[in-house]
């Protein structure tokens, strides 16, 4: 009699979690859609793209919050993959089983380049929030949201060549952060040949360097007029150092530019005249909804959200953006990759709240937002704009058409 | 090894047989059918997995040769990995030939490569070599980077055309599976063979005290150059089947924290033992899924966590479980086996 009433009790109370549990359910709910988002919270490129595994997380949690896409609840998850394409290899077949999904890859280990044929076969849309060149061209299922960096550093060599008054070839230094994003302005180097732009110096900064300034005076040795570099946090921070210890004040433009955190780990006078690249909207642009909106989903984690945290931020709106797209042309029932694709190619002039200057996709052009603008960083801390909006020419297509290997 | 109660050896082919008993070999042989028929009922995840766990085998049997059974620390493994990637991906790319000779090729080519940094390995030994077998790593990389960036791709990655074995084309994780495994049960055997010849007997004399060896008339010069040789022949493939794989490379794929893991893996799945790097392989690599898997669902559970501690407590209890092997089994996993299987053989002690 015991054994039977424990068995009743123990049926029981698994009944109550299976029911419970939202698998079986009487009442007609709305499906939830996943947004699953694989990048580096740990590893050496933690400082950059740890702020967009946050932005992904936050920006979904408090839109399932507010009414989810469509009524349909929302669920994120973020997948460290810690800088190991094996391990990347690994998360993408797991994610690409799951049914009603959404996946964001970040684009700093290259991975995405290795899986691009992949997505493709397997007709899954991917976004990157950052921009790694060989992912975007020729066009295929990933979907940038900024221009990639070598577009960055051809953008720059016509800016030079745009303002520069001398008699002689401008001389630009490369400083690039190594590793795979950061490597790829390599790309652009012929742009810049072309235009004029003599590249006196190329080298590589380690991803967790304690000092560089072997590699400073090797660039200085070149006498280059401007430095272009695509040095994460950890490494501006120690470059700016060493840079100001040797006396170096060659004009030095970043791409990351994440300028909130130079100005709270380098010293004022290390990072005055420091420029970087916006392709959107950054912390001290406050009027900006989308900013607004960045600000008050980061208020949990500090008082000002990095610049990478508001991009991932915009990312993901255009993220759910294209979800959403997806359907009502084809319902959740139906909701797959070539939906959410197509959801993609319907996002034209979005701007995600201000965050963007515009956001746009095509079978032809899968950059997103083309455009990019130069900040300098004051002594105060604060940023002045050097440049309007600028549109970045599209490097690797130019590259193919003029048949340059 | 102990034999099960009843086994006799009465010849030296039997004392020298592996699979002494028929229990033994109708194991290992069910193993491998259980491994040829695996794709038929596991997912993608578990192919992907498995391909990637044994390309990292293939490179631990090189690393265990060269360090478990010679005694000669290298920390540049990966980088003969790179040469042998894309030594491969270059005669591929650029001279069209096929993947049957492009494997060798990048085996040699990596075992070459391997031969120029082991010249060290006569005058230093311990620490000393580590560092040198680090440089390795530095130069090897530079010169993957640098220089023929038209030929390598530079800093950026090198793509891999696919490959064709007697016309007929690997495209997906189970051709893929197929070609890895056969190529790893392949080189665990020649590693298996080779520990077992004058060879291995001469490359562990070295190991366990290299003077002694030397009085006894070992040649330190010529079997020393040996390890370095296959060990690194042994990376060479493990790259070449990586690139053909994964289609794209980068040294992204070879630096030196992979140098590093992969001592790491070796060690704590036995040095001097070919079952080391398969335990070793398996429980890193299993380790790291788990906190791909375990780091979500924390988040999940706690949501107040945030994703990014979830990932970093993860890290954190990867390492403690590391520690705690090399703490509690500082012999590593394949003696825990070892004693595991004698127990068993032994108990209930009726004896």
């Amino acid at each position: 009699m015991r054994l039977k009433t424990w068995n009743c009790v123990l049926v029981l109370v698994v009944l109550a979690a299976f029911m419970a549990s939202g698998t079986f359910c009487f009442a007609a709910e709305k499906q939830p859609i996943k947004f699953v988002m694989l990048t580096d919270l740990t590893g050496p490129a933690h400082a950059q793209v740890g702020p967009e595994g946050w932005a992904t997380e936050d920006f979904f949690k408090w839109l399932d919050k507010n009414g989810g896409i469509a009524g349909h609840p929302v669920e994120v998850e973020v997948i460290d993959t810690k800088y190991n394409l094996p391990l990347i290899r690994s998360a993408y077949a797991r994610v690409k089983r799951m049914k009603h999904v959404a996946v964001s890859f970040d684009a700093i280990s290259g991975g995405i380049e290795a899986l691009r044929v992949e997505f493709a076969k397997d007709k899954i849309p991917v976004m990157m929030l950052t921009g790694h060149a060989p992912a975007l061209y020729p066009v295929s299922w990933v979907m940038g949201t900024m221009p990639p960096y070598d577009d960055v550093l051809a953008t720059t060599a016509d800016w030079i060549v745009k303002n520069w008054k001398e008699n002689r070839k401008p001389r630009l230094a490369l400083f690039l952060g190594n590793y795979a994003s950061g490597r790829s302005p390599q790309l652009a180097k012929w742009y810049c040949e072309k235009k004029g732009v003599e590249v006196v110096a190329d080298e590589l900064c380690p991803l967790l360097p304690t000092d560089t300034s072997d590699l400073l005076i090797r660039i200085q040795d070149a006498k280059p007029d401007f430095i272009f570099d695509t040095l994460m946090p950890d490494q501006v921070k120690v470059v700016l150092r060493d840079k100001y210890k040797l006396g170096i004040k060659t004009p030095q433009l970043n791409f990351v530019f994440n300028s909130y955190l130079i100005t709270k780990t380098v010293p004022p006078e290390a990072y005055e005249g420091y420029m970087g690249y916006q392709s959107c909207s950054h912390w001290w642009e406050k009027d900006i909804p989308g900013v607004q909106l960045a600000y008050k989903l980061y208020k949990n984690r500090g008082e000002v959200p990095p610049g990478s945290y508001i991009l991932a931020v915009g990312g993901a709106m255009a993220w759910a953006k294209a979800v959403e797209n997806a359907l009502k042309t084809v319902g959740y029932e139906n909701l797959d990759g070539q939906a959410i694709y197509n959801g993609y190619m319907q996002i034209q002039n979005y701007t995600a709240e201000g965050i963007f200057k515009e956001l746009s996709y095509s079978k032809q052009d899968v950059r997103g937002c083309k455009w990019l603008k130069i900040t300098k960083l004051n002594k105060d801390g604060n940023l002045s704009n050097v440049t309007d909006w600028m549109e970045a020419p599209w490097n690797l297509k130019l590259k193919t058409e003029a048949g340059v290997k | 090894m102990r034999r099960p109660s009843g086994v006799f050896d009465v010849s030296y082919i039997q004392d020298m047989t592996v699979f002494r008993t028929r229990a033994q070999k109708i194991g290992m042989l069910g193993f491998i059918v259980l491994l040829l028929l695996f794709p038929l009922f596991g997912d993608e995840y578990w192919l992907v997995f498995i391909n990637s766990l044994a390309v990292t085998i293939i490179a631990l049997q090189g690393l265990n040769i060269l360090a478990g059974y010679c005694g000669q620390i290298s920390i540049g493994h990966s980088a003969f990995m790179a040469v042998g990637a894309y030594g491969s991906a270059i005669l591929a790319a650029q001279f069209n030939l096929p993947f049957w000779l492009t494997l060798p090729c990048g085996g040699i080519g990596a075992g070459l490569v391997g031969l120029v940094f082991g010249l060290p390995s006569l005058r230093i030994k311990g620490f000393y070599l580590a560092l040198a077998t680090i440089a390795a790593q530095f130069i090897i990389m530079y010169i993957i980077r640098t220089p023929f960036p038209d030929i390598t791709g530079g800093p950026i990655a090198l793509h891999v055309p696919p490959i064709s074995l007697a016309g007929f084309t690997l495209d997906n994780e189970i051709h893929f599976y197929y070609l890895i495994l056969g190529m790893t049960l392949l080189m665990t055997f020649f590693t298996k063979s080779l520990m077992r010849s004058h060879i291995g007997r001469a490359f562990v004399a070295i190991r366990d005290n290299d003077i002694a060896a030397e009085a006894m008339g070992i040649n330190l010069y010529r079997y020393k150059l040996l390890a370095f040789f296959i060990g690194c022949f042994y990376a060479g493939v493990a790259g070449s089947l990586w690139a053909a794989y994964t289609k794209v490379i980068s040294p992204d794929d070879f630096t030196l924290m992979n140098s590093i893991w992969q001592m790491g893996m070796l060690i704590v799945g036995g040095l001097g033992s070919t079952l080391g790097p398969f335990f070793g392989g398996l429980l890193i690599k299993a380790l790291n899924e788990i906190c791909l898997i375990a780091g979500p669902m924390i988040d999940n559970l706690i949501p107040q966590i945030g994703a990014q501690i979830s990932a970093a407590l993860v890290e954190m209890v990867f390492g403690a479980v590391l520690v705690l092997f090399l703490v509690y089994l500082p012999r590593g996993l394949a003696h825990r086996w070892e004693i595991l299987k004698d127990s068993y053989r032994l108990w209930p002690f009726s004896y």
